[in-house]
């Protein structure tokens, strides 16, 4: 059943570039890669495809394991950044290319490739040669190739990189679609988390070579399980504000210098989880309140530092302490630098992270 | 604190016409934006305002002075480039002190000027190291750094947040648009970030094959956008468009769009504007509310294509007549592919353009 991957490790002399990765794809699913530059998902994607021998673990693709296999026996489609696309053939070639190499029969390639030149639109280039294409119409025509063969794993790696913003929104609807008519499997590659939020059905945060969580892409936002993934999900980033664990009077409270927050619904968790009394306050832009008054008891005061309006949202930094404090207003929200104001967190959706381990405690 | 105008300024390269009969007034300290797509002619406005290119027609003022035969060198005019043009195997500190050495500073007055700098940018600790051992962020500070040092009456910035990460990126934002508050000085800023122009700036222009489309605060290009092109460059999601026909029934004017007709007898004095009764509706993703239920005010029924997480909320892209629509699912909402739901556009929330001129009509 689609793609599974046990203790896969991948060492480049003392480097370990994927470090013990287990990792289950169901048949029909679309799983996101996700990571910072250099974590290593490039080289899992690559032993997947079979282009790098892995030095443990196993791979199995339809539950054949495949790790002796060749590339062209795993039954795999490959779309790479810089697309691997002839540019002396025309499109059509280019198109019947895999299939011609497996000896389908004329009217069938013929079939296959109006079925996929429909899908993508690119009919009406199917004569001229590649060389003369536009640059998504080219990559349009790389991921046709990849998909006529129908394999049963489709793996992309960074295939939008090269397109402008505007461009990338639409391949990105085009590409989603595709997979959820055609029920593809895809494993995707991409350190852009907003490809990765929207396109997956699971997503695997990876760093350093290690998965640090796999999950929806909902969970991952409002459940991330450590800091790193809390950090790098999200645009503006969460918030991060040091504080010290404080019991007093029987209530437990996060201490940050200049603010205090009680805790005692939590006072259980923290005490049973947390490896000392360092902890960090987490909280998403989103989930904090700018006031004109401290109209409620947590209100943290503060002045603004910069407002950037960005149409349907405005930014909002502030000073906390000794750090830079985001929040996200509405559109129509004004202030000028320098205005006194007073903060407050959507309790529910405040996080705490245990300084030490850097994992989220709540 | 200089004010720059642009009259009627022309540019072509070898008959292509890159900058069209352009004019512009910057006002003094002013954080002013230029967006446009690649190609736009964004550099090569840049250039003709620094002296770097000689304009075929046209006239440079910088505060009411005439500079056509002004040399590069004498305009006051800092520029930091797209490739950012550092010398890769001098140090930091050489290469922010090239503009003063240049211009015979003292010595300590030099050093001094250069570390002041050096500490606001935070890179002060980077000064003896060779900018090929940088990252990409901080080459980019660097870059900056040295037009900063002359203290120009004018910096010219040519996407200079471009090659930083994203997490940079939304930080140098907010630290640039400060530090031109401080200076008080007047910043041109080009970019294809429709983000960052509408984050930074007090007023923007919008570029299209190098003709001003719209100049004004960002706030009005947002709101009351002049014709279908600054609609749809500004706000992301995209602005929807679909295509439709007025025609008269029973007293009432109505936009036929296919699926559904909008009434739009309120708008008949603008509708004389209107070259003919051919019409773009356009609709922000923000001013349609989705539900489960077709209700009294229901524009439409539409099948939900794609569902795009975005954490904090969810983008639906809705099928209607062949084409797609963005909409915000309302929070908590559940949609999968293949679902049917109602749509209802906020009435006054809706643009009208004219489809064979593209100019705004409300
Ligand atoms: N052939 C190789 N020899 C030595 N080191 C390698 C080799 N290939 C990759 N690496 C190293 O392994 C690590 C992971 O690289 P990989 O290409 O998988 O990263 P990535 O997550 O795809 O990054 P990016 O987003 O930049 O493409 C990096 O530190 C890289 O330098
Ligand atoms: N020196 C030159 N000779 C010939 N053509 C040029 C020259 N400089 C620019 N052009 C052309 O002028 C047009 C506008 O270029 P310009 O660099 O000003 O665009 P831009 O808006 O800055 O684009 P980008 O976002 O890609 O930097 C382009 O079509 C470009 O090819
Ligand atoms: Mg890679
Ligand atoms: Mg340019």
């Amino acid at each position: 059943m689609g793609l599974h991957i046990e203790n896969l490790r991948k060492e480049f002399g003392k480097l370990v570039a994927v470090k013990d990765l287990s990792l289950k794809v169901e048949t029909g699913e679309f799983v996101s890669l996700l990571g910072p530059s250099g974590c290593g998902k490039s080289t899992t994607l690559n032993m997947i495809a079979g282009l790098l021998y892995p030095t443990s673990g196993s791979i199995f693709i339809d539950d054949v394991l495949v790790n002796e296999l060749p590339p062209r026996d795993r039954k795999i489609g490959l779309v790479f950044q810089n697309y691997a696309v002839f540019n002396h053939m025309t499109v059509h070639d280019n198109l019947a290319f895999g299939l011609k190499i497996r000896k389908t029969p004329k009217n069938e390639i013929d079939k296959r490739i109006k079925e996929v030149a429909e899908f993508l639109r690119i009919g009406d280039v199917l004569d001229k040669r590649a060389g003369g294409l536009r640059l998504d119409q080219l990559q349009r025509v790389a991921i046709g190739r990849s998909m006529i063969v129908k394999p049963s794993l489709f793996l992309l790696d960074e295939p939008l990189s090269n397109l402008d913003a505007a461009l990338r929104a639409v391949m990105r609807v085009e590409l989603k679609k595709m997979q959820k008519e055609l029920k593809q499997t895809v494993v995707y590659v991409t350190h852009d988390q907003l490809e990765a939020m929207t396109m997956s059905e699971r997503i695997a945060v990876m760093n350093k070579g290690e998965l640090q969580q796999y999950d929806t892409p909902s969970v991952i936002y409002n459940h991330p399980k450590n800091q790193f993934v809390a950090n790098f999900i999200g645009s503006p980033s969460m918030n991060f504000i040091d504080c010290s664990f404080a019991e007093k009077d029987g209530k437990a409270f996060l201490d940050a210098g200049v603010f205090s927050l009680d805790i005692t619904e939590f006072h259980e968790i923290v005490k049973a989880q947390a490896t000392s009394s360092e902890l960090i306050l987490a909280i998403r832009p989103e989930d904090v309140k700018i006031m004109n008054q401290p109209s409620m008891d947590e209100a943290i005061e503060t002045s603004v530092y910069m407002v950037e309006p960005i149409g349907v949202k405005t930014i909002v930094t502030m000073p906390i302490g000794n750090r830079m404090f985001k929040a996200l207003a509405a559109g129509g929200f004004r202030a000028a630098i320098g205005d006194r104001k007073w903060i407050a967190f959507q309790r529910p959706k405040v996080h705490i992270i245990d300084k030490k381990t850097g994992s989220v405690v709540v | 604190m200089v004010k720059v105008t642009l009259q009627n300024l022309s540019k072509t390269f070898g008959g292509k016409t890159v900058i069209r009969d352009l004019t512009l007034e910057i006002n003094e300290q002013e954080f002013f934006c230029i967006l446009g797509y690649p190609g736009a002619g964004k550099t090569t406005l840049l250039r003709l305002i620094a002296g770097l290119e000689k304009q075929d027609k046209g006239d440079v003022y910088l505060d009411n002075k005439l500079v056509n035969n002004v040399h590069a060198s004498h305009r006051d005019v800092a520029m930091i480039f797209q490739n950012l043009a550092l010398y890769p195997n001098r140090t930091v500190f050489e290469n922010m002190a090239f503009p003063l050495k240049v211009r015979k500073m003292p010595r300590t007055e030099l050093r001094n000027r250069v570390q002041e700098v050096a500490k606001s940018l935070s890179i002060e600790h980077l000064l003896d190291r060779a900018i090929a051992n940088l990252s990409g962020g901080e080459k980019q500070r660097v870059a900056i750094g040295r037009a900063l040092v002359r203290r120009p009456q004018v910096f010219l910035m040519d996407e200079p947040l471009s090659n930083l990460d994203a997490l940079l990126r939304l930080e140098m934002r907010v630290e640039l648009k400060r530090l031109q508050r401080e200076l008080g000085q007047t910043f041109i800023y080009a970019t294809p970030d429709q983000l960052e122009a509408m984050s930074m700036g007090d007023r923007m222009a919008t570029l299209s094959e190098g003709q001003l489309q719209q100049v004004d605060v960002p706030e009005v290009l947002y709101n009351k956008p002049k014709n279908q092109f600054v609609a749809g460059l500004l706000g992301s999601p995209a602005m929807n468009f679909m295509e439709g026909s007025c025609r008269q029934s029973d007293g009432r004017t109505l936009l036929d769009v296919g699926s559904f007709q909008i009434d739009i007898t309120r708008f008949h004095k603008a509708l004389e504007r209107a070259t003919g009764p051919e019409l773009i509706l356009g609709i922000r993703p923000e001013h349609i509310k989705v539900t489960r239920q077709r209700g009294p005010n229901s524009t439409c029924e539409v099948v939900v294509y794609v569902v795009e997480p975005l954490g904090g909320e969810m983008i639906l892209h809705l099928g209607v007549d062949g084409g797609l629509i963005k909409a915000f699912a309302p929070p908590g909402f559940e949609a999968k592919y293949g679902d049917h739901v109602s749509v209802e556009f906020d009435p006054n929330r809706i643009y009208l353009f004219d489809k064979k001129t593209e100019e705004a009509i409300l």
